[in-house]
């Protein structure tokens, strides 16, 4: 029996917080959304249940009568917007104050996010995919943004585990191909890659008008060298390891960690994507609305 | 004090220091290991960073560092020496034993015994653990130092025996002679000098570094073994002296505190007569007080004494000083020419000179003139008159030998000149007395000129000491038309000139004859030859001739001091034939030859020499030498003997012995913060 990693308690504090694009999505026409072009021609297309933040002006009474329940009509004009969550298992991940699979895990804190954002959007009636880079498991690392794939997600982030390499300028080209225009790409990672290698791979997103979202999960033991005495640090990756004196470096670190997260907001900030930090210590709630909002 | 190096070379191995060093600093690949996920920052760190390491474990590398300097330290095998050091003893075949029985060596000491009861006890010891071989010899330094054994003898019980027979002198300290004494005893064989003594007293241990020195160079070695008080202290009385002052005078006492806080004494002059003075005088710690006693109007002269109560050193409470007789002083005046007038007579000035308000008078002011014609020197009582001024006597002939026995047993006589003295009679009658023959009258100036005036004399003469306080200018006012010559003479020690009038020629000239003096004035003692009766210092000098040439000290011919244990030798007339000195205690033993007494005083107090049928031949006041009254310590013998041969008297501290204890305490330590340091790592 796999275990669902996720928060029962953490989705329901998140239920009510609203998608927001920090761009205009065009089929973003509902909730505080606007969109750029009002759709004239409206038809019914089916009905959804409804989910605190629908119009209520959408609700249809008269079923809701008939069954007990308010569901609210779906039209033609309507834009459907396919999220696509990338979630980075890479072997990097897999540290953290506690084992992997756990919410104190990097992985863990990521894969949490992953899914509580995919329950979310997929009871909002979004179609949410799953794109995992890197990890290890038995799962489909390629669900694209449908909408009954919930299941197949669930499936997938309680399955993989860390391992590999994120490669993720190959991952970001590779979404930017397949996700189509005007959709929403939310990344979680910890984007150690060097964000020059990576950062250009976004350019193809950001010319498909895809909304891109950077969950960036990190463990502040690992950027302020935490460690009491002198360590080995090994690279769960590639296997490289450096003997430090952490007391010595810690100050330098510091000045590193700066530069670095200049460096990732830069490349970030030229495609027009947000930024969200991560701490696995921190609350996630807070974050994922954050993300959702498209505020950085 | 000074460092030295055993093996100096050695010191270079603390090099090594840098070993600890390096093993801190030196990459050890740490035991803990984990999993890092942001190896890309890692690697962002500049490489020097990322290789930086603190040196670990600060309190382990400081063991570390000590325990190799200690190691390094206790291999070049450091000593420290200072000078101070009681060298090893009594492992030679000679030894002398040099026992310090002066005065100072009767302080009471902790034990309650004096400083001399503890030397002899701890030489008495020191005999009994020799060796039977050894030869030992025994030398005293009190007085002048002395052998108590003959030479170097192996009888040890007979050392033994004679170390305590030495009794406590009141004597000084004869250092040097007695570490010379010892010297000879060795006789250039080597040996050992142990010296026991106090080394009180300033200057003396100084005064013996020659003789130490000669000790060394004659193989011989000097032991110190100091005989101290914890806490020496002594009150002595330093001086007492007779002067002017008040009433009949002055004695002055002196008593020095030597000890280190200050002291109330009770001090007591005794005059001769019995007469008893007493005061309290407070003395400061390491200082002298000086208390001035008032003697009474009238006192009999002779040797009077000064007593204070101290415990601590005995022998110094006494001291004894010469007082003459105090009161009055009959002067027989005999008037060679009477004049016409009262004025033209000398009896007028001298009489008002020397009893200013009336001849009862005098006995007030300490002089009582006899006014008499030539004939009058029958009336000469030797026992009753010490002064005799002879005024203008035209022939002394008939009372020469009277004279002459006078001077002789200690009178002063005073001759005056005029125109009534013939210069062949006078020299004729008086030959033997006159400091120099008389020549003839002779004039200086013209009548109608002022005269020629009289030189100022030298004040440090007792007959003008009371001019230092003024009127000295009063002697140029002195001028003279008219004055005797004599003989050409040399000034010695028997004839002196104490008055001269500008031009060299002599007024007042002294000689001493047997246990007395004679005075030559040239000049008239009237108006006749100068204007002298009538100046302001006419009175205040007659007055002093009396008083300072007419007293005598308890009737003896002449005055000494002395001191204990030193040899002392008292000239006596050729005349006597016998003579012996009595002490305060009794007949001291003296040797008689050569027309001198010659004894060594054993005590303080006064002692007379004298002669069958004959007054006192001499008074000598005795006192104890106050050098040895200092019994505060000053230049040490170790310190005297150290700077002769200082490799003996090292104090020699070898530090390696301490840096090989550190090393092992420190390999401890070492121990210990290494299992700590591994526990940590493992935890």
């Amino acid at each position: 029996m796999s275990i669902v990693p996720w928060d029962a308690d953490l989705l329901d504090r998140i239920e009510r917080l609203h998608l927001k694009a920090r761009r205009a999505v065009e089929g973003w026409r509902h909730g505080g959304h606007v969109s750029r072009s009002l759709a004239t021609n409206i038809e019914f297309v089916d009905h959804k249940e409804y989910a605190p933040g629908d119009p209520i002006r959408h609700v249809d009474w008269k079923v809701a009568a008939r069954t007990d329940k308010l569901v609210i009509r779906r039209h033609q004009a309507e834009t459907i917007v396919p999220v696509l969550i990338v979630l980075d298992a890479s072997g990097d991940l897999g540290t953290g104050q506690g084992p992997p699979d756990l919410e104190r895990s990097k992985l863990g804190a990521a894969v949490t996010m992953a899914a509580t954002l995919a329950v979310f959007l997929s009871k909002r009636g979004d179609p949410v995919g799953l794109s995992i880079v890197g990890g290890d498991g038995t799962f489909d690392a390629q669900i694209p943004p449908g909408p009954r794939t919930l299941p197949a997600v669930i499936r997938a982030l309680a399955s993989v585990r860390s391992a590999g390499v994120a490669q993720l300028k190959s991952a970001f080209e590779r979404v930017g191909e397949s996700m189509p225009r005007r959709s929403v790409v939310i990344v979680v990672s910890d984007l150690m890659e060097e964000p020059a290698v990576w950062g250009p791979s976004l350019g193809v997103l950001a010319s498909r008008g895809v909304d891109c979202r950077f969950i960036h999960v990190y463990d502040p033991d690992e950027w302020s060298l935490n460690y009491d005495s002198p360590v080995v640090l090994f690279s769960p990756e590639d296997g490289a390891s450096l003997a430090m004196d952490p007391s010595a470096a810690r100050s330098a670190m510091g000045d590193v960690v700066e530069e670095y997260l200049h460096d990732v907001r830069s490349v970030l900030g030229q495609h027009r994507c947000s930024h969200h930090l991560a701490s696995i210590g921190a609350r996630m709630d807070e974050v994922i609305a954050a993300a959702l909002m498209g505020r950085s | 004090m000074t460092l030295s190096w055993g093996t100096p070379l050695a010191l270079g191995l603390l090099g090594m220091l840098a070993i600890p060093l390096l093993a801190h600093l030196i990459r050890r690949r740490p035991d803990d290991q984990r999993a890092y996920g942001a190896m890309l920052l890692l690697q962002r760190l500049p490489r020097k960073v990322r290789r930086r390491r603190r040196i670990e474990d600060r309190l382990l590398l400081a063991a570390r560092s000590l325990l190799v300097a200690a190691v390094v330290v206790s291999v070049a095998r450091p000593q420290l020496q200072w000078p101070g050091a009681i060298p090893e003893f009594g492992g030679a075949e000679a030894i002398v034993i040099v026992i310090d029985d002066s005065m100072s060596m009767a302080l009471q000491g902790d034990t309650g015994g004096t400083l001399l009861a503890r030397a002899r006890r701890e030489a008495s010891a020191f005999v009994s653990a020799l060796p039977e071989s050894t030869a030992v010899g025994v030398v005293l330094t009190g007085g002048t130092a002395s052998k108590v054994t003959a030479g170097l003898v192996s009888n040890h019980p007979l050392v033994q025996r004679q170390i305590s027979g030495i009794v406590q002198t009141p004597f000084s300290t004869d250092l040097t002679g007695a570490i010379r004494l010892a010297r000879q005893m060795l006789a250039g064989e080597g040996g050992e000098v142990l010296v026991y003594t106090d080394e009180a007293g300033e200057g003396v241990v100084e005064a013996a570094s020659a003789e130490i020195d000669l000790l060394t160079q004659q193989s011989g070695a000097l032991v110190p073994r100091p005989m101290h008080a914890s806490d020496p202290a002594n009150i002595a009385i330093k001086s007492a002296t007779y002067g002017s002052g008040p009433e009949g005078g002055t004695v002055t006492v002196t008593i020095a505190n030597f000890g280190p806080e200050a002291r109330e004494v009770p001090a007591r002059v005794k005059l001769p007569d019995g007469v008893e003075i007493t005061a309290f005088v407070e003395v400061p710690a390491g200082e002298e007080a000086r208390k001035d006693f008032t003697v009474p109007r009238v006192a009999e002269g002779g040797i009077g004494s000064v007593f204070i109560e101290d415990e601590m050193l005995t022998a110094d409470n006494v001291a004894s000083f010469h007082l003459p007789t105090i009161g009055a002083s009959r002067v027989l005046v005999v008037e060679g020419d009477p004049g016409l007038t009262p004025v033209a007579s000398e009896v007028y000035y001298l009489e008002r000179a020397l009893a200013p308000w009336g001849r009862l008078s005098g006995m007030g002011s300490g002089v009582l003139p006899d006014m008499a014609a030539p004939s009058g020197v029958d009336s000469l009582d030797a026992e009753a008159h010490r002064l005799v001024f002879m005024a203008n006597v035209a022939d002394p002939g008939p009372w020469a030998n009277r004279l002459i026995e006078f001077v002789d047993r200690g009178g002063v006589l005073v001759l005056s000149l005029g125109d009534n003295v013939a210069a062949e009679r006078t020299n004729a009658a008086l030959a033997q007395l006159l400091p120099s023959p008389l020549r003839r009258a002779r004039s200086l100036a013209a009548p109608g000129e002022p005269g020629r005036p009289t030189v100022l004399p030298d004040t440090t003469d007792p007959l003008f000491a009371p001019f230092n306080r003024g009127g000295l200018g009063g002697f140029a006012n002195i001028r003279w038309h008219r004055v005797f010559t004599v003989e050409p003479y040399t000034d010695d020690d028997d004839v002196r000139t104490l008055l001269s009038i500008e031009g060299g020629i002599p007024l007042l000239l002294e000689r001493r004859f047997g246990s007395g003096r004679v005075l030559l004035f040239t000049g008239t003692i009237d108006a006749d030859w100068g204007n002298f009766p009538l100046q302001s210092v006419y009175m205040p000098l007659i007055q002093s001739m009396a008083r300072t040439l007419g007293v005598s000290s308890s009737g003896a011919a002449q005055t000494k001091n002395a001191v204990v244990g030193e040899p002392t030798a008292v000239d006596v007339p050729a005349s006597v034939s016998e003579a012996q000195v009595e002490g305060p205690n009794g007949i001291v033993e003296s040797t008689f030859s050569d027309g001198a007494v010659r004894f060594t005083p054993i005590e303080a107090g006064g002692h007379r020499v004298l002669s069958p049928g004959l007054p006192p031949l001499a008074a000598v006041a005795v006192n104890v030498d106050v050098t040895e009254s200092d019994v505060r310590r000053y230049t040490s013998l170790a310190k005297t003997s150290a700077s002769v041969d200082p490799e003996r008297f090292m104090n020699t501290a070898p530090l390696y012995r301490y840096a090989l204890w550190l090393a092992l305490a420190l390999v401890g330590a070492v121990v210990a913060l290494g299992r700590r340091r591994e526990r940590s790592h493992a935890g």
